[in-house]
Order: C-alpha cells, then structure tokens, then sequence
C-alpha cells in the first residue's frame, strides 16, 4: 500500500469526508491490496487524530461525528473482501449497551456506541428503557467483555446499581466489566454501585472501554 | 385547542397572601427545582440526600423574593426512589406557606400530591380544580416526543384541573437545528401540542408556555446556559406565547461549575431576558447552578440578592412635588450637601435598596473584616437564614393527617398498589 493511499485515507477520515472515504476503499479491493491493512493503517490513525484534536477541545462534536461516520461507510465496503479472505478485523471488545427503563434519553449513548465502533469494539445496542435483566442476558448471549449502562435522571440512575446486580447474580462478574454513564453520574456514584468506570463523554469512553479490555 | 386556556390564572397557596397570579404583568419567581447534587462552601458537592432538602426548603420558605418552590430544590437520591415523592411532598407542604410545584414523572407522583393539597388546604378534589394549587414542569424530550411518564403526569395534572408549565428541552444543536429560528419553531411546536393535549383531556386546564431554549458548546455537546442565544430565545419566547395568548416561562439559568463571576453574568443576563420578555414565571429562579445538575445553597442567596435588585427595578419611580424635592434643592444651595436637609431625614432609612449580599465599604474596611468575598458572605447568610426560620403555623389536625397519608401510602406502594 502506498504511502499516498494510507495518508488520502486517512484524512478523508479527518474530513469526515464519507464519500471519499468509501471511493478509497474502493480503490484498495480494486488493487487487491488487503483490506485490514488498510483500517488498520489508513483510516484508524485518521479516526485517533480526531479523538484527539477533540478532546484537546480543538475540534467540534460534529466534525468527530463526520469522522466515525467516514470510517464506517469505509469498513462498509471492505467488508466483503474481509470476509472472502476470512479474515476480520481485529475487535478490541464486544460492548453491550443501553439506557435503563424508565428512561429514553439517548443521544449520549447513542454518541458512545458510534465512536466505540468507529473505535473497532463490536457494539450491541440495546436502544432505552431496557428492562434490568436485558443487560445480562445479551451479555451473555454475545459473550460481551463490557456492558455500559446509561441514564440521565436521578431516578433512573439507580437502575444501573440494579444491573450490576442482575450481572453478578447471573454469574457474568466481574469478567463482563461495567461502565456508567450521564449527566448524574460521577466517579463516585460509580464506585458506590461496583461498577469499574464512568466517562464524561464519548471520547473518554471510548478510552475507558480500551482500558477495560486492556487494549490501553 | 390552544385558545382554550386562560391568558391568566391564580394559584392558591397555604396562606392566602401567599396566592399567585400567572398572566397580565405579574412575575412569579420560582426557586430552583430537580437537582441531583448539593454544594455549600464548607462541605463541597455531594449526592442530594433529605436533609439539605429540608434544609434548602427553609431557606426558600425564608426568603421572600422567592415567591414559589420549585418541586423539590434537589433531589433526596438517599430515599427509595418508590416513595421518595410523599417525604419531598410533606417537607414542603409542612414547611412552606407558599405554592409549590410537584413532580410529573408519572400517574401516581401527580396524585399523591393533588392528595396532599388537598389535605393542606382543607379543600376536596372539585374545589381544588376549581382553585389549583399545584402546577409542575412537564419537559418534553426533544426532539418531537413526550416520553410515557411525562405524558401521564400532563394528563393526570389537566384531569384535576392543575396548571402545567409545558416546557420543550430544546438545546440547539443537539436537540433542535443549530439556529435559534429553528429552534424556536420547534419549541413552538413542542410547547402547544402540550398545551393542546391538556385542553383535550379537560378544557380550560391552566398553562404556562414554557421556553427553554439555549444551545449547546458545539466543541463538546455540553448545554451552555445564560449565553447570548439564551437571551435572544427567551426574549422570543415572549413575543410566541403573547402570540398564543399564554403566559410564559423563563428561566435563571448558568452553566457555570461554581459559584464565581461566571455565575453571577450568567444568570444576570438570564434574569435581565426573563424580564425584557416579559415573563410570567422566572423558574429555576434561585439556587440553579452547573447546568442545572446542583442546587447550590450560596447561589440561592447570590440569586436572591439579584432578583431582590431586580423587583427593585420594576418598581415604578414616582414623581410627584415631594419625590420631586425643588424646596430641599432650594434651601441646601450650591455647593451644600443633602445628608442633613429635613427632605433626607424623612425618608433615608427606606430611601434606597437595601442590599443582602452586596459589601459597599472601603477596601480597608472589608480588608479588616477578613476580605470576604460575596461567596463567603453568602455562605454566612443562608446558615444564619436556617438558623433564624420560624416554621409558618399549621394546624395540628392537618399535620397529622398529612403523616397519616404519607404512612398510608408507602404501605401501598410497598404492597404494590
């Protein structure tokens, strides 16, 4: 793979250039080149120089959006080739994910499953007010390494002390690790309720989760 | 549908002087409402728990320029979630002679509180419908839904008859189209379709068209608050619910962490739009801080020196041959000075605005007094407002049967009912 290649893709990636991003992937099957190669060298140093940029609050939310949106139209056409080649892209985790019941916020949530998949983990959206016991169950239907557990209210929040619970009680602890998350939430709250992190956004997340996974 | 409810309504509290008028030119000021967290100087932030709800509701009961409580000034996350609603509600029908709000998360939370006004004021369900007492903050959860306790909590206040503030939570650029016109035509939209649904389940139901629109740091997704697109919204606010013939609500509001300079801009500007606009509820009036997540005990005094400044400013300056004083400026002459005429002396104790917060004397003189800053003075007055509240009388028939409801009820809610 040229070194052109590698830098075109990854600055589609930082342009949040989706169009573009996908042509290059095209252009990669149509020279054979091997498809992991390119996430791996391409668009993922595109994807972490965003993350970066955007925590270091000189990048805006939705330029990171754009960026994790180019990167999965990309990985959309390479995954075919991906596949006849048996090969997969290396998943740094498999992460369950949802809003407790009673609650329908989601746009954080929804901003953490987005950036953890542009990430490489392997996401399983639950969606909001799922039921305590959704949580373990698709846990161990995926054999998930994390379960991150969202709510906005204060008195929805305890719901997630409730699913750390229902996972311990379905024997998943503490291999299946837990993240919290939302405005009420706070390191504190999370240590309270046993579970092994929170973030305050989905950047920070995105790191926890690694470090969960050991992939830091 | 939206023509259905009243340009203006009262609310009836406790202690009848204590009643509210929503509509024509009135301002209602109400305390904060919802937080999760509680900071003071001496202890830092910590969890809502009881007792700083209790604490924070007889500083509010002390504080006159708060005209209302807010449903719960923070939220008592040391209570079973269950039941937490009938403990708040007891707190504040016991210790508060004024109106207060109830929550809307919900059928039962609405009717337990319609229950307990009805208990405080002696009054059965008809007449409390007749005279509401109650109102509450319904949010919608922009974009474009009203989630499912929210909706029975409108539906459960307008089948009794009780106002609503229906409020949309429209933070541009998250929840609504990054421009303030966008925003604001959602708001709209939001607003009067629960206007309207309160009038289909019972025609005439009290509203307050609720804005609420800010935007949100586009770097990060946090909501910022009391910003120039805060202002310019509310002040549009006004000019849409006059539209429709509602009153409105604004709102006090900052995105600051602490209580610091930025707060005190912040919910300056929030206060100053609130008024241009014209509203007829100033909610989250007092003690709103961080965005909304604390409800900090030495901001509800820096908000309440504020809004004591500005109910002073809305006073009107009479001018009439006394105020006018041409004999008093006649007799001292050029050159004299006014801090001996007769005209001075009969009128310079209540002459000006008498500050709670503010520190006027000279650098030294503060200097020598141990360089408080207003925090700090703050952090002494609302510990002194606590130590000094008398609880308002309430007759000992219905305290009790205010505890006797409450223990009725958690039974059954224990019992699932």
């Amino acid at each position: 793979m040229t070194s052109d290649l590698q830098a075109a893709m990854r600055q589609s990636v930082i342009d949040g250039d989706a169009r573009r991003a996908a042509e290059l992937a095209q252009q990669v099957l149509a020279a054979g080149l091997d498809p992991l190669q390119a996430i791996d060298e391409g668009y993922v140093p595109g994807l972490r120089h965003v993350g970066d940029r955007f925590a270091s609050g000189e990048m805006f939310l939705p330029e990171m959006m754009l960026a994790a949106r180019a990167m999965q139209e990309a990985i959309k056409v390479l995954e075919p080739e991906m596949a006849r080649r048996a090969t997969q892209r290396q998943v740094l985790g498999r992460v369950v994910l949802g809003t407790v019941s009673g609650d329908i916020h989601e746009i954080g949530k929804n901003l953490v499953a987005m950036m953890l998949e542009a990430s490489g983990f392997e996401v399983h959206d639950l969606g909001v007010d799922v039921p305590i016991d959704r949580f373990a169950e698709k846990a161990r239907e995926v054999d998930a390494d994390v379960v991150g557990v969202s709510a906005l209210l204060t008195t929805t929040m305890t719901s997630q002390r409730t699913v750390v619970q229902a996972l311990e009680r379905a024997g998943l602890r503490p291999k299946v690790r837990v993240m919290v998350g939302g405005a009420p939430v706070t390191r504190g709250w999370a240590e309270e309720i046993g579970a092994d992190g929170y973030s305050e956004d989905a950047v920070g997340a995105v790191v926890l989760a690694r470090q969960l996974v050991g992939a830091a | 549908l939206v023509a259905l409810a009243p340009s203006r309504f009262e609310l009836h509290a406790r202690n009848p002087e204590r009643g509210l008028v929503f509509g024509d030119r009135h301002l209602v000021i109400g305390a904060v409402g919802g937080p999760a967290f509680v900071p003071d100087l001496d202890r830092g932030r910590r969890a809502g728990n009881i007792a700083d709800f209790e604490a924070y509701v007889r500083v509010i009961g002390a504080l006159d320029v708060i005209h209302q409580e807010g449903g719960g000034p923070l939220e008592p996350t040391d209570l079973p979630v269950e039941t937490r609603h009938l403990d708040m509600y007891r707190l504040l029908a016991t210790l508060l002679d004024k109106t207060w709000q109830c929550l809307a998360s919900g059928r039962t939370v609405v009717d337990d509180a319609i229950e307990v006004a009805c208990l405080t004021r002696g009054v059965d369900r008809d007449r409390l419908a007749r005279e509401p007492s109650l109102m509450t903050i319904v949010n919608s959860n922009s974009p474009l839904r009203l989630d499912g306790p929210m909706s029975e909590g409108l539906i459960e206040m307008a089948t009794y008859g009780q106002p609503v503030v229906a409020t949309p939570f429209t933070l541009a650029g998250a929840m609504t189209p990054a421009t303030l016109a966008g925003a604001l035509a959602q708001q709209n939209a939001e607003a009067l379709f629960m206007v309207a649904l309160a009038q289909i389940v019972r025609p005439g139901t009290p509203m307050v068209y609720g804005g609420f629109t800010s935007n949100v740091d586009m770097r990060s997704g946090s909501p910022a608050f009391g910003t120039p697109e805060f202002v310019k919204a509310a002040i549009a606010t006004g000019q849409l619910a006059r539209r429709s013939g509602l009153p409105h609500r604004s709102s006090n509001v900052t995105g600051s962490p602490t209580v610091d300079a930025q707060a005190a801009y912040e919910s300056e500007m929030s206060i100053w739009a609130s008024v241009l606009a014209g509203a007829s509820l100033l909610y989250q009036g007092a003690g709103w801080l961080e965005g909304g997540l604390t409800a900090s005990f030495e901001k509800l005094i820096l908000d309440a020196e504020l809004l004591q400044q500005m109910a002073e400013v809305l006073a009107p300056v009479p001018v009439d041959a006394e105020a006018l004083g041409l004999e008093a400026i006649a007799a001292v002459g050029p050159g004299g000075h006014f801090f001996g005429s007769p005209h001075t002396l009969a009128r310079f104790e209540t002459a000006f605005y008498q500050p709670m917060l503010s520190d006027w004397r000279s650098f030294e003189a503060w200097q020598e007094d141990g360089s408080r800053t207003a925090t700090e003075r703050a952090n002494r007055i609302w510990k002194q407002l606590l130590a000094e509240f008398v609880e308002p009388p309430l007759d000992d028939g219905i305290a009790e049967a205010l505890d006797a409801f409450v223990q009725r009820r958690k039974r059954e809610i224990a019992e699932g009912r």
